[in-house]
């Protein structure tokens, strides 16, 4: 477990199945955030994670090739999300509809908050967030959602989208704008 | 610095992008400017909201749930179909074994029965026993009338008579041979 990622990917390159398995404990989190905050729901950020990693597997003999494994998994995840997201808009979208999620997820998605009002303006909060997001082109969208909540740097996101870092400078400031827009009533609430 | 520029630069100023001295620019003047201070708090409350709207955590079940569901996609995946290629390569090579060894047997019994065949007909007179055959036939009466051996074709027209019965004859040896014409209609 004290490998380094380049030690594991380099590892798992070349057929070794643990170090894949360490590489899937180790980001699977962090690709089931960015997933949620894309799709909005449970159901479609579990299909992404779980495909994420099933095109990684896929991929490993061009790992040997890639120089930040990281950035390399995040452009899968969101290039499959992207796609998933497209889907949806035209075939209709999934909810968190309680009774389609398995029990143990339902308690660990209501452990999050505190009390029932927390409850209340928590959701409240990231529904109105959600449905701000979901205003905007997909390319805004992921990256308002990589630099704004995930914390992803500007260069770290162009190397992800693999484009300029001028377009997503571009990109961060149109969705931004429009964000703020949308919200206008609960930023002024806060 | 206008308000216009401002509004520009507001993002990179949160972000901390942009050089000493032009944020110090912007700090001073957010600090004169009330449109632009407001406009910096909007920017702020912005991110702060985004940034404390982190996805649900689903539980650490789920998450070994999930690793379980991958590695069954993948590895064991991999690891069956990888098996049963090689089960099929083997299969493979077991039939292009046989059918070799089926075409080597093939020719071997071609061989030694072509052997066998012209062997026994080197420098060697066709007895009636060789070709003995229990109706009526050309060669029988011939046999009968020979009263030293029993020698009835020689060597060119034994050639001939095999060959004709390997192939199937051509007109003149199946009057040669009596099995032949006996056995056609």
């Amino acid at each position: 477990m004290q490998d380094s990622i380049p030690e594991l990917v380099k590892a798992f390159s070349d057929g070794d199945n643990l170090a894949f398995a360490i590489l899937v404990k180790r980001y699977q989190r962090k690709i089931y955030a960015l997933a949620y905050q894309m799709l909005g729901n449970h159901l479609d950020a579990d299909e992404v994670v779980q495909e994420t990693f099933v095109r990684i597997y896929h991929k490993r003999q061009e790992l040997k090739h890639v120089s930040n494994f990281s950035s390399f998994l995040i452009r899968v995840a969101a290039n499959y999300s992207i796609d998933l997201l497209r889907k949806r808009k035209i075939h209709g979208e999934l909810t968190d509809d309680p009774s389609s999620l398995p029990g143990n997820i339902q308690i660990y998605m209501s452990r999050r908050v505190r009390t029932p009002s927390d409850l209340y303006e928590d959701k409240t909060v990231m529904e109105e967030i959600r449905r701000a997001l979901d205003q905007l082109p997909p390319r805004q969208k992921i990256t308002a959602v990589l630099h704004d909540i995930e914390g992803f740097s500007k260069t770290e996101i162009a190397a992800i989208l693999e484009c300029p870092e001028a377009t997503v400078r571009s990109n961060l400031h149109i969705a931004r704008a429009k964000l703020k827009k949308i919200l206008k009533n609960r930023l002024s609430k806060e | 610095m206008t308000h216009r520029h401002i509004t520009d630069v507001i993002d990179d100023y949160i972000d901390e992008e942009l050089d000493i001295s032009t944020a110090e620019e912007v700090r001073r003047h957010l600090e004169q400017c009330r449109t632009c201070r407001a406009e910096y708090e909007l920017a702020l409350r912005l991110r702060n909201i985004l940034s404390g709207n982190s996805a649900p955590d689903p539980g650490e079940d789920y998450f070994n749930e999930v690793s379980a569901l991958i590695s069954a996609k993948t590895v064991e995946t991999y690891q069956t179909e990888t098996a049963v290629t090689n089960l099929e390569q083997q299969r493979r090579n077991n039939k292009r074994a046989f059918y070799r060894s089926l075409v080597s047997v093939a020719a071997s019994l071609v061989i030694f029965f072509t052997a066998l065949i012209f062997g026994s007909t080197q420098n060697k007179p066709v007895t009636v026993n060789v070709l003995s055959y229990q109706g009526t036939s050309r060669v029988a009466a011939a046999t009968e009338n020979d009263d030293n051996d029993n020698v009835i074709l020689t060597p060119a027209e034994q050639r001939n008579l095999i060959k004709g019965i390997i192939l199937l004859g051509s007109p003149g040896h199946f009057e040669q041979c009596g099995i032949l014409s006996d056995l056609l209609p």
